[in-house]
Parts: C-alpha cells; sequence; structure tokens
C-alpha cells in the first residue's frame, strides 16, 4: 500500500471509532456552521446596518423593519439588540459545542488506547522484547490524543473554516466585486508560498516525534534502573544525558514555531496589505468616484471581512500540519493494532481436559533468530507429577525450555505436548490455567498484597488468599505489616524485601492451583537462611504437580525425580542425581565446583 | 464473612501421591526415579534440609487453627492486655493482628503469642459471629485502642516546611497536627473516595469520603494524592 494510500485507510479506521457519535458530530457540525453563519451576520450589522442604514436615517430600511420613518431610536435599538443576540447566539453554540466535544473525546481516546493496549496482550513475548517500553507507552498516551484532536477540532474547523471562506467571499463579491477583487488581490501568492514551505514542515514534526520517542525511552530507563544509576554514582552524567535529548526536544520544538512564526507573519502580512489595499480603494472611491456605491459603513463591513478572512486561511493551513502529525501517530498506532502475534491460537483449539500432566518434546529445535537455533532436536518425557531439574552454564537453554513449554514461543520444529495433545492445539486460557511460573523476577503490580497474592484468580476468598500466604511463608510478615494484607505495594507502595517478594509470588502460584509448575531460578535473588524457608513451601507446592525446576544451586534440586543437564541447545546428561555423580560428566563438575564455592564462602 | 471449613483446620493439601506416566519411547530421555533416601546422600551430606522436619513444619503451616467460642476464651488482664485460654492452653498478653484493617476489621484476626517469635495462636475468621457478645465488645475495645485511626472532618491548614508539610486538622477526637514528606506516598486510595493517611510517625487518619472535603482543603492535599 503506497504512502497516500495508508494514510486514507487509517483515516477511515478512525473514523469507525466515532460510529457511535454520530448524532452527536452532525449536530457539533451544525453549531459550527450556526458560528460560522453568524460571525458573517456581525461585520453586515455592525457596518453596513449601523452606518449605511441607522446613522445615515434610511426610511426605507425603517419601513423594511416594520416601524416608523421617523423611529431612528427604535431601530437603533432593534439594531444593538439584533447585534447582542448574535453574540449571545454565537456564545450558547459555541458552549453546546464544547459540551458534545467533551463527551465525545475522552470516550474516543479511551477506546483507541483500549484498542491499542489491547493489541499488545495479544501480542507474543517477542515483540515487547524487541520494543523500547518508552516508544510503547508514547504510542498508547500521545498518539491516540493526537489522532482524536484531528476529528474533534479540526475536521470540523476545516469544514466550517471552508464555508466560512466561501461564504465570505460570495459576500464580498455580493456587496462589491471590484473591492473583493482588490482584497484577494495576494492570495495566489499565498497559496503558493504555502505549498512551498509545507513539506518543510512535515518533516520538522517527523524530528519532534523522534526526539520525544528518545527523551521517553530515556527517562523510562532512568526511572527503571533509577537503583543502577545510583549504584555507579551516575547522576549527573544521566542529566548530561537527558540534557542531550531534552535539547533535541527543545530544538525540534523551537524549529516548528520559528517555521510556524514564518508562516503566521506571511498570513498577517498578507492580511495587512489586503486590508490596507481596501481601505485605500474603498476611500479613494469614496472620495473620488462617488457613483461606485461604497459607503463608509459597506466599506467596514467590507475590511471585517477581509479580517475575518484570515481566521479561514490560518487555519486551512494548520490542518494540513496537524493532518500529517494526527496520520502520522494512526499509523503508529495501527501498527501495533495490526501486528500478528508469533503465538497464536488456533481457531478450532478445543477445550482441554487436563490429566496426569505428562511433558513430552518431540524433536524440539528452536531459536529466537531461527537461524541460530538455542535449543537443538530435544526429546525429553516429564512423567505427570514427577520434578524434572535443569542444569545448565547461563546461555545453556534452560529458560528457553520452560518458555517453549508455557508456548510464550513456538519451535520452529517439534512439537511439545501435555498429556498427548500438542499444546498449539490447546486454548491459552486452559495453558495458561494449568502452568504457573515461578521466577526470580518477582513482579508486583500496584495494589494490596491481597491483590497481588490473588492475581491469577481474583475471585478468591479471603480465606484462600490466607491460606496461599501461610503456604508460602508469608503469613507472618505480611500480619507484621501494619496495614496486614491490605498493604499497598508496587512501583509506589511498600518497599518488600527479595525474599518476601519471593514469597508473594510463590503465594500466587499457590492459590493459582497450576497442575504444572515451573520454577525458574526460584531462590536465586535470596539469601541462603531465606532460600530454606522458600523451599520449604516450594515443596509443599511442586507436591503432585508436574514440575520443572531451573536451578543454580544445585542443592535446590535435591528433590528432582530426574535431572538433565543442557549445553548448547543439547541435552548431554541425564538421569538421577546418583547417576550423574556416578558417570564424573559435567553434572558432576558443576556439582564439584559448587560444593567448593561454598565451602569457601563458609556457607555449607 | 463465614469461615469456609469447619472450625480446627481450614483447607488441605493436594493431593499427595503423584501419578505415574508410562514410560516414553526411546530415543526419549526419561530417568528412573531413584529412592530419596538415596539423593545427595554424600553431596549434601551435612543434611543442610530434614526432610521430616520441613514436612512437619509445611502441615504447621498449612493448618489454620481457627478461635471460636467453643473452643476459646478470652480475659482482660490487669494492664489492659487479653488473656486467652485456647485448647486448654493458656497464654497471656496476646495480641490480635487485623490482616483487613480497612476492608474487614473483624474477619480473620490473627491471634499471636506476644513472648518469643510472637508466633501465630489461631485466627479468628468472623469476630461477630464465632463469640458472644461479652468477647466481642472486649475484643473490640482492645482493636479500637491498637488500631486507632481518627477520621479527619475538615483540614484546618497545611504549612511547607523545609520539604515536609504539617498539616492541622479536627478529627473525630478533636484537632491534632501531622507531618507527611513531600516526596513519599502517604496517602492510599483505598477507594475512588476513602483515603488512608499514613503520616511519619505510622499514625493513620481516614478521609471517608473526599468528596465531602472542599476545594479549599482538596487543594491542600493534592500534592499528595
Amino acid at each position: 500500500m503506497d504512502e497516500k494510500k495508508k494514510k486514507t485507510h487509517s483515516m477511515l479506521r478512525i473514523l469507525t471509532y466515532f460510529r457511535p457519535y454520530m448524532p452527536h458530530l452532525t449536530l457539533m457540525l451544525l453549531c459550527y456552521l450556526a458560528i460560522a453563519g453568524l460571525n458573517l451576520v456581525w461585520p453586515y450589522l455592525n457596518g453596513t446596518v449601523l452606518y449605511d442604514k441607522i446613522l445615515v436615517k434610511n426610511q426605507d430600511f425603517l419601513k423594511k423593519l416594520g416601524l416608523d420613518g421617523s423611529a431612528f431610536t427604535e431601530g437603533l435599538l432593534l439594531v444593538v439588540l439584533a447585534m447582542l443576540a448574535t453574540k449571545l447566539l454565537t456564545l450558547v453554540f459555541q458552549i453546546l459545542q464544547g459540551i458534545i466535544s467533551a463527551c465525545i473525546v475522552p470516550d474516543v481516546v479511551s477506546r483507541l488506547k483500549s484498542s491499542v493496549f489491547d493489541s499488545m496482550g495479544r501480542l507474543s513475548l517477542d515483540y515487547f522484547q524487541n520494543s523500547q517500553t518508552g516508544t510503547l507507552m508514547t504510542r498508547i498516551l500521545s498518539d491516540a490524543d493526537r489522532v482524536t484532536s484531528f476529528f474533534t477540532d479540526i475536521l470540523p474547523g476545516l469544514i466550517t473554516n471552508s464555508f466560512t471562506f466561501i461564504a465570505t467571499l460570495i459576500i464580498m463579491f455580493t456587496l462589491h466585486a471590484k473591492l473583493a477583487a482588490v482584497s484577494l488581490c495576494l492570495l495566489p501568492i499565498l497559496l503558493f508560498l504555502n505549498a512551498k514551505l509545507l513539506p518543510r514542515l512535515f518533516h520538522l514534526f517527523g524530528n519532534r516525534h523522534r526526539a520525544e520517542r528518545d527523551m521517553n525511552v530515556r527517562i523510562n530507563d532512568n526511572i527503571t534502573g533509577a537503583r543502577v544509576v545510583k549504584a555507579f554514582g551516575k547522576e549527573q552524567e544521566e542529566t548530561r544525558r537527558f540534557d542531550k535529548y531534552n535539547s533535541a526536544v527543545c530544538k525540534a520544538e523551537m524549529d516548528i514555531v520559528c517555521f510556524d512564526n514564518k508562516f503566521q507573519a506571511l498570513y498577517t502580512f498578507v492580511q495587512d496589505i489586503s486590508s490596507l489595499a481596501v481601505w485605500s480603494f474603498g476611500a479613494y472611491f469614496i472620495l473620488c468616484a462617488a457613483g461606485s456605491g461604497i459607503r463608509v459603513g459597506l466599506l467596514i463591513t467590507f475590511a471585517s471581512y477581509v479580517t475575518q478572512l484570515k481566521g479561514p486561511l490560518v487555519f486551512l493551513s494548520h490542518t494540513l500540519r496537524v493532518w500529517t502529525d494526527s496520520f502520522s501517530s494512526a499509523e503508529r498506532m495501527f501498527e501495533i493494532i495490526d501486528a500478528k502475534p508469533q503465538v497464536t491460537e488456533k481457531k478450532e483449539a478445543a477445550p482441554f481436559t487436563f490429566r496426569e500432566g505428562t511433558i513430552r518434546l518431540r524433536h524440539v529445535t528452536f531459536g529466537y533468530n531461527p537461524h541460530t537455533p538455542v535449543l537443538h532436536d530435544l526429546n525429553l518425557t516429564i512423567p505427570g507429577g514427577q520434578m524434572l531439574g535443569i542444569v545448565g552454564r547461563s546461555g545453556a537453554g534452560k529458560s528457553t525450555l520452560v518458555n517453549l513449554i508455557s508456548r510464550l514461543y513456538d519451535p520452529q520444529q517439534g512439537q511439545i505436548l501435555i498429556d498427548g495433545t500438542d499444546i498449539a492445539d490447546i486454548r491459552f486460557c486452559d495453558l495458561r490455567r494449568y502452568i504457573a511460573v515461578v521466577s526470580q523476577e518477582t513482579y508486583l503490580f500496584m495494589g494490596t498484597i491481597a491483590e497481588n497474592i490473588a492475581y491469577a484468580r481474583p475471585d478468591a476468598s479471603k480465606a484462600e488468599i490466607i491460606r496461599a500466604a501461610k503456604l508460602a511463608g508469608a503469613h507472618d510478615f505480611i500480619c507484621r505489616l501494619p496495614d496486614g494484607y491490605e498493604t499497598v505495594t508496587g512501583s509506589s507502595g511498600k518497599a518488600l524485601s527479595g525474599g518476601e517478594r519471593q514469597r508473594l509470588s510463590i503465594a500466587r502460584a499457590i492459590l493459582a492451583d497450576p497442575k504444572i509448575l515451573i520454577l525458574d531460578e526460584a531462590t536465586a535473588s535470596v539469601d541462603t537462611e531465606t532460600e530454606k524457608q522458600i523451599q520449604t513451601s516450594l515443596e509443599y507446592l511442586t507436591k503432585g504437580r508436574t514440575t520443572l525446576s531451573i536451578a543454580h544451586r544445585l542443592s535446590t534440586l535435591r528433590h528432582a525425580d530426574s535431572l538433565i543437564v543442557l549445553d548448547h541447545g543439547h541435552i548431554i546428561e541425564s538421569g538421577t542425581h546418583r547417576e550423574l555423580k556416578k558417570k564424573r560428566g559435567t553434572y558432576y563438575k558443576l556439582l564439584t565446583l559448587q560444593t567448593k564455592a561454598l565451602a569457601m564462602k563458609g556457607l555449607e | 464473612m463465614r469461615p469456609m471449613h469447619g472450625p480446627g483446620s481450614m483447607g488441605g493439601p493436594p493431593p499427595m501421591g503423584r501419578p505415574h506416566g508410562g514410560m516414553p519411547p526411546k530415543p526419549d530421555i526419561h530417568p528412573q526415579k531413584a529412592p530419596a533416601d538415596d539423593l545427595f546422600a554424600d553431596d549434601f551430606s551435612d543434611r543442610e534440609f530434614d526432610l521430616k522436619q520441613m514436612e512437619t513444619e509445611s502441615e504447621e503451616m498449612l493448618c489454620m487453627k481457627l478461635l471460636n467460642r467453643q473452643n476459646a476464651a478470652f480475659q482482660k488482664t490487669s494492664g489492659g492486655g487479653l488473656f486467652l485460654t485456647f485448647q486448654d492452653i493458656s497464654y497471656e498478653d496476646v495480641q490480635l493482628v487485623e490482616t483487613f484493617p480497612f476492608t474487614d476489621p473483624y474477619v480473620y484476626l490473627s491471634v499471636r503469642n506476644s513472648k518469643g517469635k510472637k508466633k501465630e495462636i489461631g485466627m479468628i475468621a468472623d469476630l461477630e459471629t464465632d463469640f458472644d457478645a461479652g468477647t466481642i465488645s472486649l475484643i473490640k475495645d482492645y482493636l479500637d485502642q491498637h488500631y486507632h485511626m481518627p477520621v479527619i472532618e475538615k483540614i484546618v491548614r497545611a504549612k511547607e516546611n523545609g520539604g515536609y508539610t504539617d498539616f492541622t486538622v479536627l478529627t473525630n477526637f478533636g484537632e491534632t497536627q501531622f507531618s507527611l514528606h513531600a516526596n513519599s506516598s502517604h496517602i492510599t486510595a483505598l477507594s475512588e473516595k476513602r483515603l488512608i493517611i499514613q503520616d511519619l510517625e505510622n499514625n493513620r487518619f481516614e478521609i471517608p469520603d473526599r468528596n465531602t472535603l472542599s476545594a479549599r482543603e482538596l487543594k491542600m492535599l493534592d500534592v499528595f494524592l
């Protein structure tokens, strides 16, 4: 699809979000048209009627109003009332238009943001790993506002300003064609310059977007990595780096404002010249050409119309700028909405009933980059209810293996089966219900401790939440908190220690009651003492569940029914601890190294 | 909220036995399960984990003892504390902890020993239904003392003081002062209306409905919301 078609297509798609508001939009447009019409009436009342009819005591005009030929005071009063009514009506229509706009805009913005957010939820993990958080946040937060503002502020304005422009021209030519022609003599130059300057402005908007995006990424990095920044004492350096991005945004804004000012100056200059020309020629006609039909009132009316032309002209140029800005945003939003997730649910996926939970991998090959496999032709069976310990050096493919079983990625070759069913044929809701992960990255959402424990089961009762916390060894520390289970945690809540967070994440998994449990370095980030305590909870959690446990500390895998050693994506050893130890291979080496290292630290 | 299970215990562990799948065909890797006793027999010779003890601890953790009028009796001590007799064992000066202090202060109260590791003796699932009127009154008095949370009726003034803001408020207990730090999250919104303020000394104040505050009062709170 070429660029122009793409933009038109995006525009039509955005319009569908306004479909529920068609009556509102129609009413809003009528308000705009009424305001534009009233703006045309005002100069006529203010100039021609007041000066050329009332002040010159035109008796015919009074008779048309149904007044006596000498009732000039009443006539004046009527004109003043008409002028007042014009302003009041304009105000009423402006308020009405504002109310309608307030009804439409927040809802459309909200639905656009929800669409993008919902689409992001459907996308596979690889999308988030390949995208910068700041960029994605910009797309949700800013782009929806920009797109909507085009339809609510610009589009109706475009219609009404076009209407005002054309109607003003018609009235001007009707009132006095020669004077109208004089006032428009510079218009072709203006249009020519406009066409020449606009492409440059488009480029400046692009610069601003890129600068804002980079700055958002930098802010996000600094907030999430605040601890690292402080630990390395890099605050000043980070400030300098931020200043660089901030200056880029500032420069981009200034470029736009400078360029915009040139536009404004040009339009104002043309309008001033036009006004001067109208006044000069008008005055000349009044003084030297009595038969020209121009009077003072008409001249004032004309000058008002020329001034009024400036608004639509400036707005039209503004529209072109905002159009580009808005539809760039629309395209970025639809890029997310239209993105195809790498992992998809089959339409024909049937409800899955879990039996014993046997996991089987058949010739599984996978790589984040398909040309560089991380796992090579893996064959493995984990009988239901048993625990498999996965051992290996960093980068051996341990986490990748469990990510495939959770179906966060799909293998390039081979199959993964649970109870004989390919996981690609299982509905996501079933798969997620049966599998839970406890990893070293314990993420607590903004909310109470109770809400965090009940994340997978928001309908859980207080009794169930407490029971899960007790089993996870979290109940006692929760009771020590002044607000108990209602302590707010998360980014701006109560700071909990690594061990406490890990216990909450175990409680979350206990409450989820999964059939298959994945422990991905679940105790790696806690001290040995806490690890022992957490291990007790994990012992309970793994009972009766098919468990895959990854751990660098081999002692945590002591209960594994079987172990595999991964190296460069291959299973190089497998068996029980005793078998592997006897084998004196990689597992034995790792075990020996770890035992020595721990002994040196005095921990064992 | 009513307890989901009968008194004495709640819930239970998932099935202890592990279902056994059939042996997979070769070349699948499917190691035989080894007897648990042989595992790590020499590598972890110091037996850092006592399996039996861990099982006992797990069962203890799982068990939620529930106190009610049949198995527990509370009495007020001379020092204003609570004396508990539970399953024929006496506990002096027990502590009561509200686990859901804001939304349900009288359900799932944790009754804890005040000595040693302050271990939990048991829980009161629902104070208002599980005990008689006298005990309810006794425990509520205790909780009112320990969970004193004045309700703010009016914010009189807020004064900036070197990074802190000193508030003077009118509560249902009279006028009082507290301080908040400018850059901390001192206010928790429990709902769209209800706010809990925790001051620098961990005292709590409640604003049941923020909409009842005047625009001037809201402006004083605005920076902390």
